[in-house]
């Protein structure tokens, strides 16, 4: 059994922690880089391909941009302040996270009341399966957040701080994934 | 080499010579012409070993970091 540590192994330079996310993150990289593969198949082989300013809601995306964005700096910004300040950031992170998914929420309600399901054609199938699988991830992303919240007060501060590390890179890689897809999607 | 894999290369050895084409990879990447869906393939192979090779080089530094470390 690996013990829980929050000391940095002399090692690897990381703790088990951090090293833990790290791995995690790599096989997330190979599940999107899979979907992002077949993007590519399935875009570069169609004979025609919608531009996204067309037919999705760009504003909606500029939103969530937005809102993804500044949720991620203040997760990044938990990690250097102290733990009592890093979970209120955490906290008001987890409600942006929350403001993301309804957005994305509305705007699915509003292309499916348009018709626009992932039946109509490639286009839709990849952004209905890249998007919900993203907003699959800000889902648990919001779930690790509360467990984080609600567990700084049965834990020591240093754990908190092993916590909010973890959950900071993980929601770097979720702001990436997503800026991806807004370049793929809405921008091109 | 011990009897099973000689006779499954025998086998393997047989089957080239006699039905080549079977053994051939998928005809999406052989015997194809240029196209949209050739294009697309390559596109989708190129992104997918770009991610492959990013995550391999990732866990090549972390390696490389935990030798000099050790040393």
């Amino acid at each position: 059994m690996i013990p829980y540590t929050i000391d940095r192994r002399a090692d690897s330079g990381v703790n088990n922690v951090t090293l833990g996310i790290w791995l995690f993150i790599a096989s997330e990289v190979m599940l999107f880089g899979a979907l992002f593969s077949s993007y590519a198949l399935l875009r570069v082989s169609a004979p025609a391909w919608p531009h996204g300013r067309d037919v999705l809601g760009v504003w909606f995306g500029v939103g969530n941009t937005v809102v993804l964005s500044v949720m991620t700096a203040l997760v990044l910004r938990a990690r250097a302040v102290p733990p009592a300040v890093g979970r209120q950031f955490l906290a008001v992170g987890t409600v942006l996270a929350a403001v993301f998914l309804v957005i994305k929420g509305l705007e699915w309600r509003g292309e499916i009341a348009e018709g626009l399901v992932p039946s109509l054609n490639t286009f839709f199938a990849m952004y209905f399966t890249l998007t919900g699988l993203h907003a699959l991830h800000v889902a648990c992303g919001i779930v690790a957040n509360v467990w984080v919240l609600l567990g700084a007060s049965r834990v020591p501060d240093g754990m908190t701080s092993g916590r909010i590390r973890a959950v900071a890179l993980y929601w770097t890689f979720v702001d990436v994934v997503w800026l991806t897809l807004f370049l793929l999607f809405y921008l091109t | 080499m011990t009897l099973a894999p000689r006779r499954v290369a025998a086998a393997a050895t047989v089957a080239w010579l006699v039905v080549p084409a079977a053994l051939a990879a998928c005809p999406v990447c052989f015997q194809v012409e240029d196209g949209p869906a050739a294009d697309g393939v390559r596109v989708a192979v190129l992104v997918l070993m770009g991610v492959a090779t990013g995550v391999l080089a990732g866990f090549a530094v972390f390696i490389a970091r935990f030798v000099r470390r050790s040393q």
